[in-house]
Order: structure tokens, then sequence, then C-alpha cells
């Protein structure tokens, strides 16, 4: 098993994971809302869908976690790969691209929550159906506020940074996670 | 601890955040915008529930990973003290880093609410003391205040995770360091009295 294998084993493992853990939370939220809103969801509903979240969970947990070693080797392929270049100065290209990623992530945010604004202004119809308004509690009467353009301002701005790399972040992280490595381990204190 | 062991510990410490996140975030009395209130036996059980879910993937998944960790990522050449605490350090650090990023989108909202709270308070305080009332501001369902303290929190994580959480790093550091060390005790011991039982046997 080469780097490439062990990274995708990890890799594999972190999503199975990150889905057993959704999978849990949701297998409970389904049982206690079955318990605390009765009405709301029925026991037989919830007992199916308790069945279906387990089954995926089983899957998951099969796939992911009990068979990644095999998984890996198939994505990766043969055994004979070079192994990458262990770079010397990864830490800032790592925060850099992380920074994009976190910037990109930012302006996805921003984009999502500007077109759902203007989705349900365009379709809000005050006097159409009687308690349409209190569906749309926060848009009813008041299509902008202040609060809400600032937010999108700052996520804007925080977004369009990070894109950009970051360059102030990026360079106080790496000196101080730096200076974190050179201090001398607590252990032998 | 190999290399791939460390990357392993720091996926496990993330995931272990996003795990507790998630369970938070899907508690049913966190996200139903709700006046009326569930039963009681119901709704205590469903929080122990939470409650101990969210305890195990701390325990699991932050405090006590080193087992875990060593079983996904299998054996492999063992990197010198030194370099292990290095790459502990830094990766443990790019991943916060990553959290505390994914964090803040949703947690500037709740930023941008706290300032508007100072404003508030004197009208809220007028509102007890003078007039013997509850402030409207305090008028809040359940389900109303679980999610504010929940988003005033995630804001304060995404905010410390964003900083570097050194501390956190220091005492994760410090924690994988004495497990190991204390797995490998375990291990020379058990290898030292097989060998002990050869030599009898022979």
């Amino acid at each position: 098993m080469n780097k490439m294998h062990a990274l995708a084993k990890i890799m594999l493992s972190g999503i199975g994971i990150f889905f057993a853990i959704r999978l849990i939370a949701s297998i409970v939220t389904a049982i206690s809302l079955a318990l605390m809103w009765r009405g709301e969801l029925p026991i037989f509903t919830a007992l199916f869908w308790t069945a279906v979240f387990a089954l995926c969970l089983a899957a998951v947990c099969y796939i992911f976690i009990y068979k990644s070693e095999q998984l890996a080797k198939r994505i990766v392929g043969t055994d004979e790969l070079g192994e990458p270049d262990s770079p010397v100065k990864w830490l800032p290209v790592a925060f850099r691209l992380i920074s994009i990623a976190a910037g990109l992530y930012c302006l996805h945010t921003v984009l999502w929550q500007v077109t759902n604004t203007l989705i349900r202004y365009a379709m809000y119809k005050p006097r159409s159906v009687p308690g349409y308004k209190t569906i749309y509690t926060g848009y009813a009467g008041r299509f902008l506020n202040v609060e809400e353009v600032l937010v999108w301002l700052i996520m804007l701005t925080i977004g369009i940074y990070l894109v950009c790399g970051a360059p102030h972040f990026v360079r106080w992280h790496v000196k101080k996670t730096l200076e974190q490595c050179k201090q001398p381990p607590e252990m032998n204190k | 601890m190999t290399r791939v062991q460390i990357l392993t510990k720091t996926t496990l410490t993330i995931l272990g955040i996003y795990a507790v996140l998630t369970l938070c975030n899907s508690y049913p009395g966190g996200f139903m915008y709700r006046r009326e209130r569930p039963a009681i036996v119901p709704e205590i059980l469903s929080l122990s529930a939470f409650t101990v879910l969210a305890a195990l993937a701390v325990y699991l998944m932050i405090f006590n990973n080193t087992k875990f960790s060593k079983r996904i990522a299998g054996p492999g050449e063992i990197l010198r003290p030194g370099t292990q605490r290095a790459l502990l350090v830094k990766s443990l650090r790019v991943g916060l880093v990553v959290a505390g990023l994914m964090l803040l989108p949703r947690s500037i909202p709740t930023m941008v609410k706290i300032p508007k709270i100072f404003f508030l308070i004197r009208p809220a305080l007028n509102d007890i003391i003078v007039c013997k009332s509850v402030p409207d501001i305090l008028r809040l369902s359940h389900s109303e205040w679980f999610t504010n303290i929940y988003g005033f929190l995630r804001a304060i994580l995404a905010l410390y995770l964003i900083y570097g959480a050194p501390r956190f790093i220091r005492w994760q550091v410090k924690h994988s360091v004495r497990q190991e060390s204390n797995i490998e005790k375990t291990i020379a011991t058990k290898c030292a009295g097989t060998n002990a039982e050869r030599a009898e046997n022979e």
C-alpha cells in the first residue's frame, strides 16, 4: 500500500464516518419526532424511515469503513504508482487552498441567500391565500432589512478576500503554526 | 505514530466536531419553530439520547481517537517524535481552520445580531424593573431559545477555530503523545509476557 492508497483509505473512511454521523442523527431525529410531535410523524412512518436509515448506515459502514482498503485499491489503481514528492513548504499552499475553497463556499452562500430572497419576493402574493403572510413572516411587508443586507455585504467581502488567497491571513497562520511547532513539548516539563 | 495515522487523527478530530454540531442541529426541539410545547418525558428522553450520542462522538473521535486511527491507518513507517509532533500540529491547525471557515458563513448572521443586544438591554431592563413585565425579547419558545444559544455557541466556536485553536492543539498533541506511549507500554508488557511464557515452555 503506497501513500496514495493510504490517503484514499483515510478519505474513504472519513466519508463513511461523515455519512454515518448524518444517518445516526436522522434515525434519532425520526424517533424523537414520532415521540414528541404525535400526529406530525406517525409511528409507522417513523419506523419505516428508521429501518431505511439503518440499512443505509449498515451499507455505508460496510463499503466505506470495513471494505475501504479494497475500494481504495480499486480507485487508485496499481501498486506501482510513484510516490508523490513530499512538498517541503506545503503549509502556505495548504492554507491558501483552504482560503480559496472557503471563499468560494462563502460566495456560494451569499448567492444562494440573495437568490432565495428574490424568488420569495417574486412569489409573494399578500392576498392570495389566507395565512400566507404567516408562512413568509420574515418577508411579509418588508422585502429587505438592514441586518440582512449587512450580513450579505460582510459575507461578500470575506468571500472575495478569501478567494483572492487571503495573503495576510495565510502569512499569520503559517507564522503561528511554525511558532507552535518550535515550542518545546509540554510532556518534558 | 505514522504519517497516515496522524492525518487520520486530524480527520477524526474534525469529524468529531462536525458530529457534535450535526447532532445539535438535528435535535427536533431546535429546528422546529413552534409555540406549543411537546410532551415533557419524550423531550427529556430525546435530549438525553442526543446528549449521549454527542458525548460518545467527543469521546471516540476527539478524546480517545488513537486506537481508531491506528485501525484505519494500518501499519507504516513510524516517524521520529519531533517530526510526529510537528506534523500533528500542522495538520490539526490546517484541519481546524478548515472547520472554522466552513462554519463562518452560517455564523455571520449571529455575529451581526450580537451588537444589537446592547441596544435592547436598556428597554428590556426598563420593562423588568419599572413595568414589572417580561420584555418581548425574552418571550421566546424553548426551541427559539435553543436555536439562539446554539447559534451563539457555534459563532464562538467558528471564531476560535479560525484563530487556530492553539490551546486545543496543544492539549491534543500532549494527549496523543501520552496515549501513544501508554499503548506502546501495553504492547511491550504483552510482548515481554509472551517471551517469558515461550522461554518457560522451552
